[in-house]
């Protein structure tokens, strides 16, 4: 589904819409609220509040106007709140050291975040599998190759196209001027 | 080359172009930046599954009215968290009896690490064994990741002097035995934790605390 007929099924305010959004952004929500709260189980709190916030104002959603950055917006505001009242709850928080640093991150560190898993969640399942090995697990080809037990071949191919999607997306922030 | 091209290339394989086509020196830390944040491991988080079946289920309720939808999901929450206070009281009352073996310990003890909610798997065993040279520290570490490129772990140990670290490891290697060494006592520091550190040149702790054998 592309971009405006997601946004058009989520604006009906269907069980179908909310599941093809869902599937589209949670994980990115799910990004930006861990980069915020440092904390999956409330980083799962924000992506419920989040979808449920933009379910109850998909109504304010225009048509024409892109979903990802609305989505973006609400939530932000949802982990930001979460994060707020864990600062001043009685609830624990995650062990502190002397130098725990307490400020969440800057409103371009979140976004960055964001648009960077939005991009690592449009490539293909096999794009991304090679993507995770070689930067998340730090694997070289060769190993990747025998792990997925395919032709080292076929992983550069992966890769090489993989990084091209990623560079045509993500240009925008990394501002290369050859 | 395009600037797209370079930028691809950098991101596959981390080494900046030279020649006339290679960008410059703002643009190449941008493209540092980030292939960095491509090993970020939020970046690869997925959310809990069944969440999607909970929030559908909240929407569900609220079309047949709202108060109830509303209470609902307030509910949902509430639960989770009850079920987090109740691991977090666990880990509290595991602590107390650690610490107790540890300060009434023999010179040569076993400490035992439990995962943070920034490693909610991973655990580990510290052997402590005193030498002439220091206390030597044998960690057993198991479900916690490798610590992608950019980043390692640190061991540290903790007491009312200061905080003092006592190692940097990967587990790029898979998990396994790490050996530490330490100049500082149990008894003066009895707080051992592990943090997950970027490679930014900064020598202080990020406070992500990985490991710990403190609540």
């Amino acid at each position: 589904m592309d971009e405006d007929g997601l946004a058009d099924a989520f604006r009906t305010g269907s069980a179908e819409g909310v599941r093809a959004v869902y599937e589209r952004y949670s994980g990115a929500v799910f990004t930006i609220a861990l980069r915020v709260l440092g904390d999956r189980e409330l980083a799962a709190d924000a992506v419920q509040v989040t979808f449920l916030n933009a379910w109850r104002a998909c109504g304010s959603l225009e048509p024409g106007r892109p979903m990802a950055p609305w989505l973006f917006t609400i939530a932000r505001r949802a982990a930001i709140d979460l994060y707020r009242r864990r600062a001043h709850g009685p609830e624990p928080v995650e062990p502190r050291d002397d130098a725990t640093i307490t400020l969440p991150p800057s409103m371009e560190c979140i976004w960055e975040a964001w648009q960077i898993r939005i991009a690592l969640d449009m490539l293909t399942a096999e794009e991304r599998e090679v993507v995770r090995a070689q930067h998340f697990a730090g694997l070289t080809h060769a190993q990747i190759a025998q792990q997925l037990a395919v032709p080292i071949g076929t992983v550069k191919s992966r890769s090489h196209r993989a990084h091209r999607r990623l560079a045509s997306m993500l240009g925008h922030l990394a501002e290369v001027a050859a | 080359m395009t600037s797209q091209e370079w930028l691809a290339d950098y991101l596959e394989q981390g080494r900046p172009g030279e020649g006339p086509d290679a960008p410059d020196l703002a643009s190449a830390d941008s493209a540092r930046r980030l292939r960095g944040l491509l090993a970020d491991p939020d970046g690869w988080a997925e959310p809990p599954v069944g969440l999607l079946a909970q929030i559908t289920a909240t929407i569900d309720s609220e079309r047949a009215g709202p108060a109830a939808g509303r209470d609902d999901s307030r509910r949902q929450i509430r639960m989770r968290r009850t079920v987090r206070a109740g691991a977090v009281a666990l880990l509290a009352a595991a602590a107390v009896v650690i610490s107790l073996v540890v300060t009434r310990g023999p010179a040569t003890s076993d400490v035992v690490l439990a995962g943070t909610r920034l490693a909610p798997g991973a655990s580990a065993t510290a052997q402590l064994h005193t030498t002439p040279s220091g206390l030597a520290i044998e960690l057993d570490v198991s479900g916690l990741p490798p610590s992608p490129p950019g980043s390692y772990y640190q061991a540290w140990m903790k007491g009312p002097r200061g905080l003092v670290t006592i190692g940097t490891f990967h587990l790029r290697g898979g998990p396994g035995t790490v050996e530490l060494w330490s100049a500082v006592s149990l008894a003066d520091y009895p707080a051992i934790t592990v943090t997950r550190e970027p490679e930014d040149g900064n020598p202080a702790s990020s406070g992500q605390v990985v490991l710990t054998n403190r609540p």
